[in-house]
């Protein structure tokens, strides 16, 4: 057994000069640099990310959620007057206008059909009265 | 440890207070040991070498906590050992050894007939188990007495002789089947 120690300490030795001390403490401040170097990169990075979601998280905590509720026109209480015609005024003042001058207004509005319908009717009617007075 | 010199003490203590040029000084005083440490195990004067920087600097990491509970070569001792340890197990073994590239046995050559034993014990000393090993890699390459290695491993020294018994048992085996 003491010989075979003998055989692998005589197999490993080996003689060499170590490396230059200098340029191996200056390897050494070198490599420390670098690692700094690499956790000050990973530090920084780290509290980029950490920033960039304490904003997110903010700005997502700011959100009001919406009611969620179907709106219909019809439902809508609205003032607005779709059609500002003459029509409003025709209804107020139907006793007073004379066919002839609402059917020309119909005319111009190039409501062609109610307008001969309105014609119609009104020879009905005046027909009819015709008739009636005739009784 | 024997070769333990107070001046260590004093320079890791002016480490600690900060001063940055007593570690330069522990890196001189140290630098040859350790070397020749790796040296002997890796037979590669560059992986030797690397091997080294990673020593101090795991030292520069740690000194500042160290507490002179131990002396400093026998926690110079537990770097080295842990460092080749896991340079061992990162398989950094087959790159260095390059045992399919390996010269003919059998020739004249005398200086390469020795490479080639160098590599083979060292192939079989990482394929020892791991405590094994370190008691077996600091008995070889800087002849510690039993005591020493056990102070530095953490085992008995009872143990630490069982165990090299065991490896050197274990590497004749494997020297000679090969």
């Amino acid at each position: 057994m003491i010989d075979f120690e003998n055989r692998i300490i005589g197999i490993t030795h080996a003689e060499s000069s170590g490396p230059d001390s200098a340029s191996f403490i200056a390897k050494l401040r070198g490599r420390q640099e670098k690692e700094m170097m690499r956790k000050k990169r990973i530090r920084s990075g780290f509290s980029a990310f950490a920033f960039i979601f304490l904003v997110g998280m903010l700005t997502t905590s700011q959100f009001v959620e919406l009611p969620k509720q179907d709106i219909y026109w019809a439902e809508v209480d609205s003032n607005i007057e779709y059609f500002d015609t003459d029509f409003s005024t025709f209804d107020q003042g139907y006793d007073t206008i004379s066919v002839e001058e609402f059917t020309l207004f119909m005319i111009e509005e190039t409501n062609i059909w109610d307008t001969e319908d309105l014609i119609y009717f009104n020879e009905l009617y005046e027909n009819t009265n015709v008739y009636e007075v005739s009784l | 440890m024997t070769n333990d010199m107070p001046e260590d003490n004093d320079l890791i203590r002016e480490f600690q207070s900060g001063d940055e040029k007593s570690f330069d000084k522990l890196v001189e005083k140290h630098l040859q040991n350790v070397f020749g440490f790796f040296l002997k195990i890796t037979g590669d004067k560059m992986t030797a070498e690397d091997l080294s920087q990673d020593v101090f600097m795991k030292l520069y990491k740690n000194l500042r906590n160290f507490r002179h509970e131990s002396s400093f070569s026998t926690y110079l001792f537990r770097i080295n050992t842990n460092t080749v340890n896991s340079w061992i197990t990162r398989n950094k073994w087959k790159n260095i050894l390059h045992l399919d590239q390996a010269p003919e046995r059998g020739e004249f050559d005398r200086s390469t007939d020795k490479e080639w034993e160098r590599k083979e014990l060292w192939d079989g000393i990482s394929r020892l188990p791991k405590k094994q090993r370190t008691v077996v890699m600091l008995r070889i390459s800087d002849a510690l007495s039993y005591k020493e290695i056990s102070e530095i491993t953490g085992i008995s020294e009872g143990s630490a002789k069982v165990n090299y018994h065991h490896a050197i048992k274990r590497l004749k085996d494997i020297l000679d089947n090969d």
